[in-house]
């Protein structure tokens, strides 16, 4: 499973150890671009241990020593800094299927993926011949796939999640909740990531503030704005 | 699920809703023009760049009564895979006529996979009513063929309504333009749609997901169980005692439809595949089974090809013994030549024979065992309705 330690796969995370009783009984990976924010690598250290995860962290350190970041450009910076990252990483390790915790409400590329989606060797998302998925009978998986990825929370709101971590006391970091006028919706790099004026310093309350938002979550995240099919393009070529 | 034949405004329309109740966030809605507000719906370049939707997508609205998800449609038949994929998630569905254009193929062709999948819920919605002069005759005309075609196909339509979605008329509110049209605007029939009830009274049916530590994992898909209840295990037969539920990190005396629990059962531990059923259940073990099926891809598929059948948790190896009748999609046609192969997009009515004993049960007394999909060479190539 991909864990980010933002909202979404935390509570996807949640729900893993709910339906194996309290465990993880997979690896769980985290995509490291280097240039998170600090608080969320003590988050992520804090839970790991808590949870007992069998974390593995995975980086692009090629890139990284070339200098690689978000002045060369967005779009390179993403897909070297985690898609790449990930492609290394499954190279040296074979998992059949990886858990993401995209949701077709953050953007509209990613409302049109499948619960069960298949990449191919070169990790692409064949987006214009999806296998069809009925009723809960998901995609089972050919030889010739690299892995297929796994979507449970899709049909999940943002506010969903809110929530589902106000329901289950799940533990976010602390970025969400508003400090001096402003908070994160979304979070993730330092460099890309803006805040948006906010009041809302539990979860209640931020649960509050979206049944009334005008605002899209991810209006802080740089690699959504630099052109209107630039999450596609990084999609089409493996990114989460 | 909005559905209809392609250009008769589906994604218009689900703009449109979208915008007028305010459920778009108002970066999103600068980024669209307001004549093209489909463009709110289809987001992949070629979407846009062709003017066409490619692939379903779900979004989300609210009203003050209820929330939505809306289920977009691709219009086009080389895609209607994908609208198949989309429309299997629906609880009710509105059909889309263009008022001008009146019935088309992926009109009638949509018709067909609402009435193949169940989906009694039907809202006839005639759009473009402004480009008649906002005709009640024509509106008439149009609503006729529609309702006519859909009682063929053993749908008795819900309501219909009036709409100009390109202008927003009739869509949130009443309009002066059609003064003639006495009945609800679209969204307050939506608001009317009443959920499926729950039959608290059912027999208790589990699906087993998987063994794990022990513990039976899955989800209830019908009745409740309580800790120290004997069930039977399917198909084997045997009997077993629940001891305990678990939903983690809870231990409950009881779970209900819809709930995923751990149960830990005894002295057998059934695994994935297994049902486990009320001893009151009915469900029944069966190797031959009489299903209407829905081929999807362009490979034909003949009598006696390898397939395997995927249902609830159940996967077993089968093959198709008998086709009793093929109808075309679009026209419901009979196809007369001949029984031993189905093509794509006809809906087949067949006799299927498994390799080993299945529990099923008709879709209309348990549809989560009563649907299935048939898969060739790894790839899901149709979906079934058992009768």
């Amino acid at each position: 499973m991909l864990w980010s330690m933002g909202k979404d796969s935390t509570a996807l995370l949640w729900l893993c150890r709910k339906a194996f009783q309290g465990e993880v009984p997979f690896p769980v990976i985290h995509i490291d671009t280097g240039r998170k924010f600090k608080e969320i690598y003590e988050f992520r250290e804090r839970l790991a241990a808590e949870w007992g995860l069998d974390l593995r962290v995975a980086r692009n350190d090629r890139a990284l020593a070339d200098g690689m970041g978000p002045n060369r450009s967005k779009i390179d910076c993403c897909t070297e800094l985690k898609t790449n990252a990930l492609k290394q990483y499954l190279a040296a390790n074979d998992h059949a299927a990886l858990l993401l915790a995209i949701r077709r409400d953050e953007h509209g590329v990613r409302a049109k993926e499948r619960v069960f989606s298949p990449r191919d060797q070169s990790f692409r998302w064949d987006y214009k011949s999806q296998p069809p998925e009925l009723w809960d009978q998901y995609y089972s998986g050919k030889r010739s796939d690299e892995h297929v990825r796994v979507h449970p929370l899709l049909g999940w709101r943002e506010i969903d999640v809110w929530e589902y971590v106000e329901r289950e006391k799940i533990p976010v970091v602390s970025l969400y909740l508003a400090k001096n006028g402003r908070r994160f919706r979304s979070i993730g790099c330092e460099c890309c990531c803006g805040s948006v004026g906010s009041t809302a310093d539990s979860i209640d309350k931020i649960v509050a503030e979206l049944k009334v938002s005008k605002v899209s979550e991810r209006s802080g995240r740089a690699q959504d704005k630099e052109s209107a099919f630039i999450m596609q393009k990084l999609r089409a070529l493996g990114y989460m | 699920m909005i559905v209809g034949h392609v250009d008769h405004g589906k994604s218009t329309l689900i703009g449109r809703l979208l915008a007028d109740t305010g459920s778009v966030a108002g970066d999103r809605l600068a980024e669209v023009k307001d004549q093209e507000l489909a463009h709110l719906l289809d987001h992949l370049e070629e979407e846009r760049e062709q003017g066409i939707t490619i692939d379903t997508t779900q979004t989300f609205f609210r009203t003050e009564k209820r929330e939505y998800v809306i289920i977009d449609a691709p219009g086009h038949v080389e895609f209607l895979k994908n609208m198949v994929t989309g429309a299997s998630q629906a609880d009710a569905a509105v059909l889309v006529v263009d008022a001008v254009d009146g019935v088309r193929e992926q009109t009638r062709r949509h018709a067909s996979v609402l009435a193949w999948l169940g989906i009694d819920r039907v809202l006839v919605v005639v759009n473009k009513m402004d480009l008649v002069g906002y005709s009640q005759a024509a509106y008439e005309k149009v609503r006729e063929a529609v309702i006519d075609h859909l009682a063929v196909l053993g749908i008795k339509a819900t309501d219909s309504v009036p709409i100009s979605a390109k202008n927003g008329v009739n869509i949130i509110r009443p309009e002066q333009a059609m003064s003639w049209y006495t009945g609800k605007c679209l969204l307050e029939v939506l608001d009317n749609f009443c959920p499926e009830q729950n039959n608290a009274e059912a027999a208790f049916v589990f699906p087993v997901q998987g063994l794990y530590k022990g513990k039976v994992l899955g989800r209830v898909c019908s009745g409740s169980i309580l800790s120290g209840d004997q069930v039977k295990v399917l198909p084997a037969g045997k009997l077993v005692t629940v001891r305990t539920i678990d939903r983690y990190p809870e231990v409950v005396g009881r779970a209900t439809k819809g709930e995923s629990v751990a149960l830990s059962v005894g002295p057998d531990q059934p695994g994935r595949g297994a049902v486990l059923a009320g001893m009151d259940s009915c469900l029944k073990v069966v190797r031959k089974l009489k299903a209407q099926i829905f081929w999807l891809v362009f490979d034909e598929v003949g009598i006696n090809d390898p397939l395997v059948m995927r249902c609830a948790t159940q996967q077993v190896r089968c093959r198709i013994r008998s086709i009793k009748s093929r109808i075309g999609s679009e026209d419901l046609r009979l196809i007369e030549d001949g029984k031993e192969r189905i093509r794509e997009r006809e809906v087949a009515d067949v006799e299927i024979i498994a390799e080993h004993g299945l529990v099923a049960s008709s879709f209309n007394d348990l549809p989560e065992l009563g649907r299935f999909v048939l898969e060739k060479d790894g790839r899901v190539c149709a979906g079934g309705i058992i009768q």
